[in-house]
């Protein structure tokens, strides 16, 4: 018997949750109210609903090439070359949402509580928190993951049921929104579930591979819960029209909260739990593009990729001009996200149904 | 060997680690060094303020619109007490607190000259009340919210007053309640709303509704009587950020009726033939909204439940002692308070600005009429001021008080 440590499926779901939790925690609602108006809870159910079944093919093909990511069986099916280039721009997209994840990071922080402290010092520090961590192995990643899961998930929850007494229902209708949904709307509130995307990398390591669909849905439907609670008490407490006035609504949520009239100012409290959702994702991140890197490359461990990606993490991390200009960037790194890490499985899935034909009819 | 590495490796680690301690937190500002602004009050500047300009947020461009003055006031470090003392009045107000006045043509143009003033970096951490004066209320509040939305220091607790004298008046009335004046503006307005004198309203809500297309936001209306007093005078509505009218006190309570808003603080002096005078206070409110599109138009129905009871009685040789009387009493309250809050409406929607939500209601309810008929927020004011509005009022008197 081998002593090898594997994952269980309700880790790996914790994984999934606290990966796809995460930075846009602080700006998705106004996004939402933006594309949906008061339609956006539909919509945030709409996004769960197609991250559920975008993800499924990748699930099910980690079903069927047991002990093998998309790495390894994506060469099979579509041939080495083919393969590697898509697996290059995969690395580009984990690469690019990192830095992105990171500047955000420091945009926050010197918007609201480091108002002195150059942006580039909060971001070479978070930096090299997850480049630190990135150097394990995957075992020890989920591990991790699961540490902080319940640092970021009950307070999360706890703001949002401080808020709920305060929501005005009248805020949330009509449900379908008084304007028709903007399409975009369903990208942006999919781009949220994409670090499911880790789930290729955990499968080999789970006990049971055959629960990793469940993994899946148990932990997109745990962070998309949060989402939809966080939409709902946003919207229902400043309504479509405010949200959209508002940057970071969920921060405004906290910075009104007043226990007792004694207790204010919640906010840097709130921002001291963003820190740990935001790591976490962008761990993950970081973790899936060093991942995708050391198999490009055929390392045998992360150490020399994840320092490798570091300088340019930096580098992209410091391109944007301003707020505007890394927001636009974001938007198109998250389309080019979904025909990745969604239609490319989908690919393969298709891909290997034809090939299991052939072997029955050779 | 290898163990005297490790040691030189770890003590070195140490080393550099209580290096770091030494320095202690780079950007320290320690409380003292802060200047801490607790309230500003906002006024029209006297036309020759022109001159006394400062220059320092601009050299030759002259800003649209009128110039504004600022007074704040700004916590004196070590002055402010956190617990009850022996003070007296006198010396109170000048030590806790110091006073200065700017002019400039924005509020951050103002308070960019008043920096340029004061040694210490202003923080508006704790700013609780900003008091504005009706004039430039009237003028249109958009662009003093601009400066206080994007200010991450600005809280949404803070409360915004319209004031029907200077607003520098108010902030300088000095009770012996408190030892810091602002302080006691506060929890004046606080205490207004826990006992149903003021519904809730501080800047964050102020702004949702302002923000909102079906409906407009109001600020409490107040000003000072006699050298130590405030009052809440009623409510002032506005209609595209702009002040367009004021209430009277009673018509707060008519406004919470029609909203519903517990707990109830107002009482009501009512003529009753044959009783004399009877005074009803409201103790709990319950309203029920319904808005029908009826031919093309909506039609407000307004179902207020009150519950109160008999406070005083006078001028009359009758006593309230049956349930007929109790009866009379509340019919004449219902004919009255239907007066009052249908007048409410009247007045708001001559002027456009419905403080009641209305349109919400019918933006929630009835999509299509919205989707066709309003397409910016000013659309909603014009329907609002032709809707018909039925109120009916249901008083239910429970107790009359301790006399038979």
């Amino acid at each position: 018997m081998s002593r090898k440590q594997t994952i269980l499926t309700i880790q790996a779901a914790t994984v999934i949750a606290s990966s796809t939790f995460g930075v846009s925690v602080l700006s998705f609602p106004n996004a939402m109210a933006r594309s949906a108006g008061t339609g956006a809870p539909l919509m945030t159910v709409a996004g769960i609903l197609l991250a559920l079944l975008g993800f499924w093919p990748l699930a099910s093909l980690g079903r069927k090439f047991k002990g093998q990511t998309i790495f390894e069986y994506g060469q099979v099916l579509i041939g080495k070359w083919a393969a590697a280039g898509i697996h290059v721009l995969l690395l580009l997209f984990f690469t690019v949402s990192s830095a992105l994840y990171i500047r955000e990071f420091g945009n926050v922080l010197s918007i609201v509580v480091f108002r002195k402290t150059p942006i580039e010092v909060s971001m070479i520090l978070i930096l090299l928190t997850v480049a630190f961590s990135c150097r394990r192995d995957v075992v020890k990643f989920s591990y991790i993951h699961i540490f902080y899961f319940p640092f970021m998930f009950l307070p999360f929850l706890l703001l949002m049921l401080l808020s709920v007494s305060r929501i005005d229902i009248l805020n949330l209708l009509p449900m379908m929104g008084n304007h028709p949904m903007n399409p975009i709307g369903f990208a942006q509130s999919l781009s949220l579930y994409l670090g499911t995307f880790v789930i290729t990398v955990l499968i080999p390591h789970m006990s049971n591979p055959e629960a990793s669909m469940k993994s899946v849905i148990y932990g997109i439907i745990a962070s998309g819960a949060l989402y939809l609670l966080m939409i709902l008490s946003s919207l229902g407490i400043y309504g479509v029209q405010e949200t959209k006035k508002l940057i970071y609504p969920t921060l405004e949520l906290s910075r009104s909260i007043s226990l007792g009239g004694v207790l204010e100012r919640f906010d840097v409290l709130f921002i001291v739990v963003w820190f740990v959702t935001v790591y976490t994702t962008i761990y993950t991140s970081y973790y899936l593009a060093s991942y995708t890197l050391s198999k490009l490359l055929n390392f045998s461990d992360l150490r020399v990729s994840s320092s490798f990606l570091f300088p340019f993490l930096l580098a992209i991390s410091l391109i944007p001009r301003s707020v505007f200009q890394s927001g636009d960037i974001a938007r198109s790194t998250e389309f080019v996200g979904i025909v990745l890490a969604i239609l490319y499985p989908l690919l393969l899935k298709i891909i290997s149904l034809f090939h299991r034909r052939r072997e029955r009819n050779p | 060997m290898r163990n005297r590495s490790l040691k030189s490796v770890l003590l070195g680690l140490l080393l550099a680690g209580s290096c770091m301690l030494l320095s202690g937190c780079w950007d320290s500002l320690g409380i003292e060094d802060r200047a801490l602004v607790l309230s500003l009050a906002v006024d029209e500047a006297p036309p020759e303020s022109n001159k006394q300009e400062e220059k320092v947020t601009h050299i030759d461009e002259k800003p649209p619109g009128k110039m504004i003055r600022i007074t704040a006031q700004i916590a004196v470090p070590g002055q402010v007490p956190l617990g009850p003392s022996s003070a007296s009045s006198g010396e109170r107000t000048q030590n806790s607190v110091w006073i200065v006045q700017v002019v400039g043509h924005s509020l951050d143009d103002a308070l960019n000259n008043l920096q340029q003033q004061i040694s210490d970096p202003k923080y508006l951490i704790h700013l609780r009340v900003v008091v504005i004066s009706e004039a430039i209320a009237r003028e249109g509040l958009d662009d003093l919210n601009d400066y206080l939305r994007r200010n991450a220091e600005v809280r949404r607790r803070t409360w915004l007053l319209v004031s029907d004298i200077p607003a520098e008046k108010v902030l300088a009335v000095a009770p012996p309640l408190e030892r810091v004046p602002t302080l006691y503006l506060l929890s004046m307005i606080e205490k207004s709303v826990r006992s149903g004198k003021f519904p809730l309203d501080y800047l964050g809500i102020f702004w949702t509704s302002e923000s909102k297309w079906g409906q407009d936001g109001y600020l409490p209306y107040i000003s000072i009587r006699g050298q130590d007093k405030i009052l809440v005078k009623g409510l002032a509505y506005f209609s595209g950020g702009r002040l367009v009218g004021t209430t009277r006190p009673l018509e707060i309570g008519a406004y919470m009726a029609a909203k519903g808003m517990d707990p109830g603080g107002y009482s009501s002096l009512l003529n009753v033939s044959g009783l004399g005078y009877v005074m009803v206070q409201t103790q709990e409110r319950h309203t029920n909204i319904k808005v029908d599109i009826v031919e093309g138009k909506p039609r407000v129905k307004l179902k207020i439940l009150l519950e109160g009871s008999i406070t005083e009685q006078f001028d009359s040789s009758v006593d309230i002692n049956s349930p007929e009387a109790v009866g009379q009493v509340e019919r004449k309250f219902n004919e009255e308070g239907i007066k009052a809050v249908k007048s409410l409406f009247r007045d708001t929607q001559l002027k456009h600005s419905d403080i009641f939500g209305i349109g919400e209601i019918v933006r929630a309810h009835h999509k299509d009429f919205w989707k066709k008929h309003v397409h910016e927020k000013k659309d909603w004011g014009n329907i609002y001021s032709g809707i018909p509005v039925d109120v009916s009022v249901h008083m239910t008197i429970r107790r009359i008080g301790l006399k038979q």
